[in-house]
């Protein structure tokens, strides 16, 4: 199993309900999981503890058997480095960066860039003509294409996307998730996807939902 | 209109540091340039009483290119109807002791009211009594303190407060007497109300010539300490512009932070001019509480410096100025003036920001810019065309003013180019970068520069500022110290009193086999300026050191054998004169010039004769010093103590180089306190100034941090790279800023110092004081980035997680 998730708990300060309250899932490498819930469920929050960028309060997380629930900031950092990419909705490209270096940078900070691989990713998500171009200067569907082809550069263990399609219209959704589960299946990496869309996460190998602080499988 | 000032003023009640920040800044700015003001007012105020005093004001005079007029040509024009008041003016006393007579006629000069006043006030006479009292005299407090050693003249002496130093006011007879020059006049002032139908000047006195009486006892002190005052103005304004950096800064980031508040206003009714009118009224109240603490900084810091400025003054120009300062209503006026004008100027692009925001509330947060091919061509063109325009300026114009406009030109159009030089380096850097972390650093201090694009000016201006007029002062010292070690040809100087020690001292040498350097001289005047004439014995230590900066190839056999002059740089300057000229030493004395020399420090002109030719025209020039060599095989200290022993001469008397080298050498120091403190000060503004631009950037580097982080950047290290980040920058700067500092240096020393003091420095460069100042520089930039670097030290990951939430607006 590669993510195995147990009792995690979390509160935020100044709220009097807990955000999760032992939620526990496990994910397995080349599998694509898609989570759902309300607004405010706390659908981010999971997303963002597998991805140790936040602390849970109680409960473990363990990444390929090792516990990363309570990992300094140097050390979640060398993990993200390495061996989880995200992907958000509001696409966050570095603005000082063409899309060529945008694409490369997560790979080359892991120490893992492959030109081929990345050329690759550029011709398969139609990036090709837009290397030199700035993120200002390219549209929200281009963006996406661009954050996915940097998070797939790396040839992470795990991907982690949030609301990856949220801000883009039907048609650019539908393409950049065909493209994005496709490479997916390409790398042998997990995918996790947070998303409000059912027809989205039906694309998915497994649908879990989040409600009340739990993780349990869409309509159990 | 009162509720939406409330409301967006309610911002300052939840960032109180801002708010402080932004006062300080805008104060500080205010204060710099007040207290420069006050300073130039107060010394401007001091000539003016000055010449004020003296009753002549702007008016003309007659004066002869002989050095005098005689009675009866005052007593011809007088009778051809010329409203005329006769002058005498001469030095009275010896050495340290010796005072400007000026002697007046009490009856027509238009000073003689306030001769009067004083007379009543003091000694209960009138103008009759001031007649008919002999020798009644006028001084300022100082000067009358400094002759009332002799009780007798004391008693005579009455006090004129705003008379310059060194200066005895009297009526016409007592001069004549004292002065031992009867029938003779200096000048006649030409008073303002004359008759009509006036004969010609040039039929009945034609050898007379019309000049401004500011070449008279005080030689306008306005006209000699223009560069001076000049050159602190530009040190205000330097730091005024810097200061209003920081304003702009804050106020900019003000507005990102109310973007909010804008938008519900909006949505609540508010139109774009009410929201526009607030933010005016708002910045006209900050600029008046931050104007009127600025002012109160400024007038405690120009109550410090001034007695500096004044002995800088006094030293350099021997102009007077009062080590007091007064508050004057105007100076409280312009400067709360330039607080709101600085304001509004810092604050039209926040008011633009403000109405495009208003306009477009849907428009995202900020979005960083990069620097579009046209703008840098455009940044690349004014530079080029501002530094242009500063070397013509410099290249044909001439004065003080051109030297000032064209440094001006070289800097300004400098600080345009800083932005695109920085731009053309960093895109550099991004390729040469070897690994993706200095890359990003690269690219994405590339997207910083818009937003700090006016504290790297600052900085730039600063950091130039202060090698240049640093540069410009090291060179004056090196020069100064090289120069008095040639000036002190001697080892022992003496003191002598009377004519029989100086005797006694020179016999002694002899029998001593020292060789002596008696330093006779004659004070007097040369076209109403004070003028001394040394008077020098033929020794082959003046042939090895005395400093000639242009000569004739015989030079020293012409002073010697041919009656020729040396005359110091000054001289030269001020009255034209060139190596090869004949001049007018003094009446009935003319002689060719062989030499000129570098007389640094000194205000006055100064001629250099043979002892014989000056004896010729003085039978008893003034000896009051002796220079000794020690013969060989005896030290200077044994020289000094033979003297004290033989001759009973006491130790203060007796100087040895050293101790004079030391002396000269710290009023030097003391004559350039107000430069380095201005120095500082502004390299302190242009610091503060970028740590309210991190600050101002800090709001909108979040979201450009936290992709970076999510990819495995640290904090900690990306703190590191923020603070790495900030010291190339300084660095940046600082060697863009060098060869700019150096141009500026070159200015000083070859335009700007040669228009103010009338000599020529060498340039000396001191790359131990530059690696000094790039340190200043890096710890300025340092602290800056301290506040920006510790907050993203102590980030919370909550924070930049924000970053990814999607309802994020």
């Amino acid at each position: 199993m590669l993510v195995s998730v147990k009792d995690l708990t979390r509160r935020y300060a100044g709220q009097n309900r807990d955000v999760l309250s032992g939620a526990s899932f496990e994910l397995a490498r080349g599998e694509s999981v898609a989570l759902t819930g309300d607004s405010g469920s706390g659908k981010s929050t999971v997303l963002h503890l597998l991805a140790a960028l936040d602390r849970p309060d109680s409960g473990q997380i363990l990444f390929g058997g090792r516990d990363i629930s309570r990992l300094s900031d140097p050390a979640a950092s060398e993990l993200r480095r390495g061996r989880i990419a995200l992907v958000f909705q509001q696409f966050n490209l570095v603005p000082a960066l063409n899309v060529a270096d945008n694409i490369s940078l997560h790979a080359r900070l892991g120490q893992q860039f492959d030109p081929q691989w990345a050329d690759t990713l550029v011709s398969h998500l139609g990036l090709s003509d837009l290397l030199e171009r700035y993120p200002d200067q390219i549209s929200g569907g281009q963006q996406q294409r661009v954050a996915i082809a940097r998070s797939l550069a790396l040839r992470p263990d795990l991907l982690l996307a949030d609301e990856p399609t949220g801000n883009l219209d039907e048609t650019a959704s539908a393409e950049v998730l065909r493209l994005m589960l496709d490479l997916v299946n390409r790398t042998g990496c997990a995918l996790f996807l947070v998303t409000h869309s059912p027809e989205i996460a039906a694309q998915c190998d497994r649908h879990l939902h989040l409600s009340g602080g739990q993780v349990r499988p869409a309509g159990s | 209109m009162i509720h939406v000032l409330a409301t967006m003023f309610g911002h300052w009640r939840r960032a109180p540091l801002q708010l402080v920040l932004l006062i300080a800044g805008l104060a500080l700015a205010t204060a710099l340039w007040s207290a420069v003001q006050a300073i130039n007012a107060e010394a401007r105020a001091s000539y003016e009483r000055a010449v004020e005093r003296l009753g002549t004001g702007d008016m003309a005079a007659l004066t002869s290119p002989e050095g005098t007029i005689a009675l009866e040509t005052y007593v011809r024009l007088r009778r051809a109807g010329w409203q005329l008041s006769p002058v005498l003016e001469g030095v009275w006393g010896q050495g340290e002791q010796s005072v400007t007579l000026l002697g007046v006629d009490v009856l027509s000069y238009p000073g003689a009211p306030a001769m009067a006043a004083a007379a009543e006030t003091e000694g209960n006479l009138d103008v009759a009594g001031l007649l008919m009292t002999p020798g009644v005299m006028f001084a300022n407090p100082g000067t009358r303190a400094k002759l009332e050693r002799d009780d007798q003249e004391a008693a005579r002496i009455f006090s004129l407060p705003d008379l310059p130093p060194d200066l005895v006011l009297s009526d016409i007879s007592v001069v004549e007497a004292l002065l031992n020059r009867p029938g003779q006049l200096s000048r006649l002032l030409i008073l303002p109300d004359q008759p009509r139908d006036l004969p010609p000047l040039s039929a009945r006195a034609p050898g007379l010539v019309v000049t401004a009486t500011n070449d008279g006892p005080l030689g306008d002190p306005g006209r000699l300490t223009r560069s001076f005052h000049l050159n602190l103005t530009a040190f205000g304004f330097l730091s005024f512009g810097v200061g209003l950096f920081i304003v702009q800064g804050s106020i900019m980031l003000s507005i990102e932070q109310r973007r909010g508040t804008i938008r519900t206003l909006r949505c609540l009714g508010v139109s774009v001019s009410s929201l526009m009118t607030a933010l005016l009224l708002e910045l006209i109240l900050l600029a008046l509480v931050a104007g009127a603490v600025g002012l109160v900084v400024g007038y405690s810091l120009a109550g410090l410096l001034l007695p500096d400025v004044s002995a800088t003054l006094r030293g350099l120009y021997g102009a007077p100025v009062d080590g007091t300062l007064s508050l004057r209503l105007s100076w409280v006026l312009s400067g709360l003036g330039m607080a709101l004008a600085g304001t509004l100027l810092a604050g039209l692009q926040a008011l633009i920001s403000l109405r495009r925001l208003a306009r477009h509330l849907s428009q995202a947060s900020y979005a960083p810019a990069r620097l579009s091919a046209s703008q840098i061509q455009i940044l690349c063109l004014s530079g080029a065309g501002l530094i242009g325009l500063g070397a013509v300026v410099l290249s044909f114009g001439s004065g003080l003013l051109a030297g000032f406009v064209g440094l001006g030109g070289l800097m300004l159009g400098s600080a345009v180019l800083v932005l695109p030089v920085l731009n053309l380096l960093l895109q550099g850097a991004r390729r040469m970068a070897g690994s993706p972390e200095l890359q990003w650093l690269a690219a994405d201090s590339r997207l910083q520069l818009p937003g700090l694009s006016l504290s790297l000016m600052a900085l730039l201006l600063a950091v130039a500022t202060n090698v240049g007029v640093g540069t410009m002062v090291s060179s004056f010292r090196m020069t100064f110290v090289d120069w008095i070690d040639q000036r002190l040809v001697a080892d022992v100087f003496v003191e002598v009193e009377t004519e029989a020690q100086a005797q006694s001292v020179l016999r002694w040498a002899t029998l001593l086999r020292a060789r002596s350097l008696p330093q006779f001289y004659s004070d007097t005047r040369l076209n109403s300026a004070p003028l001394r004439i040394y008077g020098v014995v033929d020794d082959p230590l003046y042939r090895e050191h005395w400093p000639l900066v242009r000569k004739t190839p015989d030079a020293w056999e012409r002073l010697h054998g041919g009656g020729a002059v040396f005359v110091n740089e000054q001289l030269a300057q001020r009255d034209g004169v060139q190596v090869g000229d004949r001049m007018t030493v003094g009446p009935g004395w003319s002689a060719p010039v062989a030499a000129v020399y570098s007389d640094y420090g000194n205000p006055d002109k100064q001629i250099i004769a043979s002892l014989p030719a000056l004896r010729a025209q003085v039978p008893s020039p003034t000896l009051l010093r002796i220079g000794l060599v020690p013969p060989e095989g005896m030290s200077r200290d044994d020289l000094a103590q033979r003297l004290e022993q033989d001759l009973d001469i006491t130790r203060t008397a007796i100087r040895d180089k050293e101790a004079i080298k030391s002396l000269s050498i710290a009023v030097f120091d003391r004559t350039f306190v107000v430069t380095g403190a201005l120095n500082i000060l502004t390299l302190a503004v242009a610091g503060f100034a970028m740590l309210t631009s991190f600050l101002s950037q800090w709001t909108r580097r979040l979201p450009q941090l936290a992709p970076v982080w999510a990819m495995g950047i640290s904090r900690a290290r990306l703190a590191g790279l923020e603070f790495l980040r900030s010291l190339g920058f300084a660095i940046l700067t600082f060697v863009f800023a060098l060869p700019l500092g150096l141009g500026l240096a070159w200015v000083l020393l070859n335009v700007i110092n040669l228009e103010a003091f009338g000599w020529r420095l060498p340039m000396y460069l001191f790359p131990g004081a530059w690696a000094r100042l790039l340190l200043l520089t890096c710890l300025a930039a340092g602290l800056a980035a301290l506040t920006p670097v510790l907050r993203l030290l102590r980030l919370a990951p909550a924070q930049l997680l924000g970053v990814f939430s999607n309802d994020r607006p």
